[in-house]
């Protein structure tokens, strides 16, 4: 699967994922992309990069997230620019490069 | 290439003649496992290299890596992070001293006196400090000053 059909997927299976009853009729209400358009979606059509914004949308709003790390991270693409936003992804990955560090070694540890 | 402080301890150690599993591990003072982990990505990029029983700084097979290391960018996350690390170790042994202080013109010609003394200070105790010593027992000292609005301005800009 190409990256771009995964990230399409994985953003509709959350989408739906948030409803308790995630027929095509009120995924369509909600988001406002049209039934036979959501249909074509969900059978594998190509998302367009307004629908996918669309959704990531309606995502962060029905998750209510937007104080969550994934909402900080997409206020931060919007307001911060390039060189802010390199810099805190940077530090970040850094973090995890450290956290994985440890889990390597505690791993190997209780291995051995 | 950016290396993380416990990478950048390995290597300081290793520069420092700590050539064995062992003498890395005393010499930084984190575990053997930790060091078991490090080591082979060095191995791998070619920053250090195993021979006749002993680990050494490789300056020649791909000598880029230490211009990589020294970049600018790197070496102020470095800073980065060891100032955020000393900061949280504040009240728990760390001294870190800010003030903020109107200088008039003659006032900031004497503090960069002061500081230029210490800076020598420093670059002396550099000279003498001895090889073989342990990396984790070495101090971080750091000095400087800079302006409020300079701050300020970097950080709102």
């Amino acid at each position: 699967m190409k990256d771009y059909e995964e990230i399409q997927r994985h953003t509709l299976h959350e989408y739906m994922s948030l409803f308790k009853r995630p027929t095509i009729v009120n995924l369509a209400m909600d988001s406002k992309i049209q039934k036979t358009r959501f249909f074509r979606l969900i059978n594998g059509a190509d998302m367009r990069l307004s629908e996918y914004f669309i959704l990531k949308g309606r995502i962060r709003s029905l998750a209510k997230s937007g104080d969550g790390l994934e909402g900080l991270g997409w206020e931060c693409e919007q307001l911060l620019n390039p060189t802010e936003v390199y810099e805190l992804s940077r530090e970040m990955s850094r973090k995890i490069r450290q956290k994985k560090l440890q889990k390597t070694v505690k791993e190997f540890s209780t291995a051995a | 290439m950016d290396l993380l402080l416990s990478q950048r301890i390995v290597l300081e150690a290793i520069s420092n003649k700590a050539d064995t599993i062992e003498k890395i591990v005393k010499s930084t003072g984190l575990s053997k496992s930790m060091i078991n982990n490090i080591i082979p990505e060095f191995l791998l990029l070619n920053i250090i290299k195993y021979k006749e029983g002993s680990y050494v700084l490789d300056r020649e097979t791909n000598p880029k890596w230490i211009q990589e290391i020294s970049k600018v960018e790197n070496v102020k996350m470095e800073i980065k992070e060891m100032l955020s690390s000393s900061v949280d170790l504040m009240n728990k042994g760390a001294v870190v001293n800010l003030r903020k202080i109107y200088l008039s013109e003659f006032e900031e010609k004497l503090l960069k006196i002061e500081l230029a003394r210490v800076e020598k200070l420093i670059v002396d105790l550099q000279k003498n400090s001895g090889v073989n010593k342990d990396v984790k027992d070495m101090k971080v000292v750091y000095w400087g000053y800079s302006g409020y609005g300079d701050i300020l301005n970097n950080k709102v800009s």
